[in-house]
Formats: structure tokens, sequence, C-alpha cells
């Protein structure tokens, strides 16, 4: 078992969840409540992620992010650092790659609000935040928590995008799925095997937990 | 003069719908004012309106000379800036949270003590006492509306807003919540805006009515006047008038008309503008009727005729009388029996010269 790979693994899981909750549940909200016609553009860019090939999200990332990309310069002038082939930059990969596996079930979670209860709340004299936070997320929490889940164990599973921006680097971008692949090469198969088999119990482990949650009915 | 709700606005969604507002209603007092009509006719838009959950297209709405919104000045107010209670028609509980929890909700921002003194008191004047601890799913459909009105006039608004109050309970709880109803809105004093489509409720809610059809207000007045005396066919439909029949009046004298239907002729108060063609509008509960066939000259109006059809309705019975049009009458279920009324048998209706009511048929 590879402990550092375990460890990169693990927090580069831990990051992108919390990013991605950050970002994710404000624009879940207005994916969900907004009544603009051209929402429908902000779903289908959001949702990409599910049907591109993880090879090509992560050769644009790499392009955008490389010494003569917009964003590697940007990142480059504000951190003297670079993107590519660093954590940050697999980081970056892979919020934007779980950015469905986060934003949906949020969405789905805060449309299954009865809009009336938000309503009835700010006919109430509560703002739109305090509504939110006193309304909106006691009843949809199951459904945010099934996101982060998802969104960690997704993660963890991550391979394409790792790889093409990240390349293979012990301790910075070598996660648990990379590993596997990088143990093959080397006939490895015993140590692939055994991590095979740990990234399998934890996934059945995440998915247990998301359904266990669905069934949950908020608070009542 | 400023002590008044002004609301004169257009609503505009898509594909022509139109909902067209123009009512001034005084605030200094208690007063219920009721938009009553069929579904679908713009009555919860015009409430949505002035809660502000909908911004208008076009034009004014103002609270004793405040304006809440105005299209051309640009000034639109949140419902959380308007200071408004809004009862929800399915009441909108939170279910997350007790009955306690429920009615305190509005009142963040409140010292603790005080407002615990003020759910205590909404529990006692409502009579939720001993539910404060349970959640909205475990108390009846009549707690639950109650709820939801303590939840309101907890926060004392300044104007109140009801969409269909009593349509989520069922009938026998929805007659013993009327009355209830009106004695708690007096009690607050707090001017009510309130939406139906039920005519009991519009009639003993209201103080002032205003019937809408297709997102235009059609009449307004108090409910007595609008419901026997409609001002047009589109109003004597909503407010289901039961007889409506084509007529021509023959000649009017010392205030009464004589108006020839069917070849039978019928006495009315004389409107002061009156064209020859006119619809002659009845209430069914106007019309008695008496065994046989009766001749004795009174200053009533009598028509002979035949019963058609005898449907009951709840402790009431309608009846179709044939006489040479279908006119319809109520009669208690007890009338019924006692007069022993059965189809095909000859009757006599009685109308009261001022129960006939005339509209200008164009």
């Amino acid at each position: 078992m590879d402990w550092t790979a375990l460890w990169v693994t693990v927090k580069l899981a831990a990051w992108t969840t919390g990013i991605l909750l950050a970002l994710g549940v404000p624009l879940a909200y207005w994916l969900a409540s907004a009544r603009w016609r051209g929402k429908f553009l902000v779903e289908a860019v959001v949702a990409l992620p599910l049907v591109l090939p993880p090879t090509v999200l992560g050769f644009y990332v790499l392009t955008a992010t490389g010494p003569n990309g917009l964003l590697g310069q940007g990142f480059e002038a504000l951190t003297g650092g670079r993107l590519p082939f660093t954590f940050p930059g697999v980081l970056l990969g892979s919020v934007l790659f779980n950015l469905p596996f986060a934003v949906r079930p949020f969405a789905s979670a805060f449309a299954a609000v009865d809009r009336r209860l938000v309503e009835a709340s700010w006919c109430l004299g509560e703002t739109r935040l305090r509504t939110f936070l006193r309304v909106v997320v006691p009843l949809s929490w199951p459904g945010v928590l099934t996101g982060m889940v998802l969104t960690f164990a997704h993660t963890v599973g991550e391979f394409g995008v790792v790889l093409m921006v990240g390349g293979n680097i012990p301790g910075v971008t070598r996660t648990l799925s990379v590993a596997i692949y990088d143990d093959v090469q080397a006939l490895n198969y015993e140590s692939a095997g055994r991590t095979a088999l740990v990234l399998m119990a934890f996934a059945f482990a995440a998915l247990c937990v998301t359904y266990a949650l669905q069934r949950r009915v908020p608070a009542l | 003069m400023s002590d008044e709700l002004v609301a004169r606005f257009v609503k505009r969604f898509g594909k022509g719908v139109v909902v067209e507002a123009d009512f001034r209603r005084p605030t200094d007092c208690f007063s219920a004012t009721v938009l009553f009509g069929p579904s679908g006719c713009g009555k919860t838009t015009t409430l949505r309106c002035l809660a502000g959950l909908e911004r208008p297209e076009e034009g004014r709405i103002a609270f004793e000379g405040t304006p809440w919104f105005d299209a051309d000045r640009r000034v639109y107010l949140t419902p959380q800036q308007r200071g408004i209670g809004y009862l929800f028609q399915e009441y909108a509980l939170f279910p997350h949270l007790t009955v306690g929890g429920n009615i305190a909700y509005g009142l963040r921002g409140v010292p603790r003590r005080e407002r615990r003194r003020l759910v205590g008191e909404m529990l006692g004047l409502f009579r939720l006492g001993g539910l404060e601890d349970r959640y909205p799913n475990q108390v009846s459909g009549g707690e639950q509306q109650r709820i939801a009105l303590a939840r309101v006039l907890v926060r004392r608004p300044r104007l109140l807003l009801l969409d269909e109050p009593l349509s989520a309970l069922d009938q026998p709880t929805r007659e013993q919540l009327r009355p209830e109803l009106r004695r708690l809105l007096v009690e607050f004093g707090i001017p009510v805006v309130l939406v139906t489509h039920d005519r009991t409720e519009a009639v003993a809610l209201s103080d002032h009515l205003i019937v809408l059809d297709h997102g235009r207000g059609r009449q307004q007045g108090a409910a007595e006047e609008v419901f026997n005396r409609p001002a047009d066919v589109g109003v004597a439909r909503i407010v289901g008038m039961e007889n409506v029949q084509p007529g021509r009046v023959l000649h009017t004298d010392g205030g009464l008309a004589t108006v020839e239907i069917e070849g039978m002729q019928l006495i009315a108060l004389a409107p002061t503008s009156l064209v020859e063609q006119v619809y002659v509008c009845i209430r069914a509960e106007e019309v008695a009727l008496v065994k046989g066939v009766s001749n004795k000259a009174s200053p009533l109006n009598r028509l002979a005729g035949v019963i058609r059809s005898l449907t009951p309705e709840g402790p009431l019975v309608r009846v179709g009388v044939d006489c040479g049009f279908t006119l319809h009458a109520l009669v208690t279920r007890t009338a019924s029996d006692e007069l022993g009324l059965r189809a095909g048998e000859p009757i006599t209706a009685l109308v009261k010269a001022p129960s006939v009511h005339l509209i200008a048929r164009s």
C-alpha cells in the first residue's frame, strides 16, 4: 500500500469537496430558483464533465494553465508558482471535473424545497440569506451531504484528469488510482490488487451512504 | 386621505395573459376586501403583487402614502420591507419547526422573554395551548390554519393578505372556522385583502367585494349588492346567479317595470337607465313555491308551472320549474317534504318584484 499516495488522494478529495461546497451551493441555489431563460446553458456547462472524456478536460486545463495559457500566466503573476504538475493544478482540474457531482445533487435538493416555504419566510421578514439558512438548509441537507460524499468518492477514483494535469509525482500528484496504473505497468499485480480492493470497498461504502441519505425524509 | 391602500397595476405573463388591478381601500380601520372569482381569474396574482412576491410591469401600489411599487419611479419594495402578513393557501408551515417555532419564526430580534410571552399569547388566543412542541404534520388541518394565522399575526402586520384561507379544510371544519376567522380578524383590526372562489366565504367574511374575471375587476361593492344585483351577465355567471333569462321590457309605471319572458310577464323594480332588451336575474333562494295553481292577485309575481326536476344540495333542494322557461328555486328539505314536491306536478312560483334584477342586454 502506497501511504504517500493515499495521503495525496485524501488531501485532493478533501480540498475538492471543500471548494465545491463553497462554490457549488450558491451556484446550485441559483440554478434551483432562477427563472432566467438561458439557465439551461449554465446547466449544460455544469453537466459537461459527465460526458466529456477526462483526457479532454485534462488537455484543456493543461493548456490553459501552461506558461502560454491565460490562467497559467495569471497564476504565475500572482503566486510566482506554476500550475501544471503541481498539487494546485491537479486540484483545479479536479474541481472542474467534479462540478456536476456536487452541483446536481445540491440543486435537486434545493429545488425539492417547497417554494412557498421560502416565500412564507420572506413575508415573515427574513432576508434571502437567512431564509436559506433557516428554511432551505434544514430541509435539504441530506441532498447536500449526498453531493459531498459523491464528490469526495469521485475525486478518490479520479484518474485521467490527474494524470493529464499532474503527471505522476510521488507525494505531490500521485494518487491511488495513478499508483495502481503504475503498479500494473511495472507488473506489480499484488500491490495493484491491494490498492484496488481498498478503492472498491471505499466506493461501495460511499454509495451505500448516498442511497441511505436519499431515503431520509428531511426532518419531519 | 392617505390612509388607504391604492392598487392600480398591470401584471403580464407570457401568451398574452394580463392581470389588471384597480382599487383603493381604506386602511385606518378594519375592513375585509374580498377578491372573488373563478380559478385562473388572477386573484392570487393580484394578492402576490400586493405582497411583493410578483412584480407588475406597470402602475403603482401605495400603502398609507408610501409607495410599495411604482413602475415609473422604479420603486419596488421587497416583501420583507412591506411589513405585510401573508397566509398561503396550504398554510406553508415550516415542517422542520415545532408549532411554537413556527409562530416565533418572524420574531427574530425580539428579546427572548418577550418572544416567549408573545408566542404564549398567540397559543391562547388561537386555542393552540399544549400543541407548541408538536410538529405541523402532527396537528389537524384546522389547527394548521390557526398556527399559520398566529405566525402571521404575532408580528402585527400592517396589511393582512389571505389566499383562500379556508379552502384546504374539510366542509364541517370550514363551517366552524368561518365565523371564528371573521371574529379574530376584527379583533386584530388589521385591514385584510382576501382571495376566495367560495360564495359563502365571500359573503361571510367581506366588507367589500371585488369580482374578477380574466384578470380584470368587473364589479365592486358590498357582497350582498354584488351577488344580488350583478352589473352584467359575466358577473351574474361568476357570482352563480341561478336564473338568467333574456327578456323584453313592455312598459314602466311608477318605478316598476313589466318584463316579458317567453310569454310570461314579470314585475321588476325599474333600474334608472332602462333599455328594452334585458336579462332578467333571479336568485334561486328568492323563489318561493306554493302548491297547485294559485290565481290570487297580489304584488307578487306568480308563475304557474310544472316541476321538472328535484336535486338535493345538502340541506336544500334545487327545484327546476317549467313555467314557459326553466326557473330554478332553492327550498329547504323540510319545505320540500311539507309541500310534497314531486316531478310532473303543478306548482306556483312566487317572486317579489325587488328580487327581480334587470341587466341591459346589448
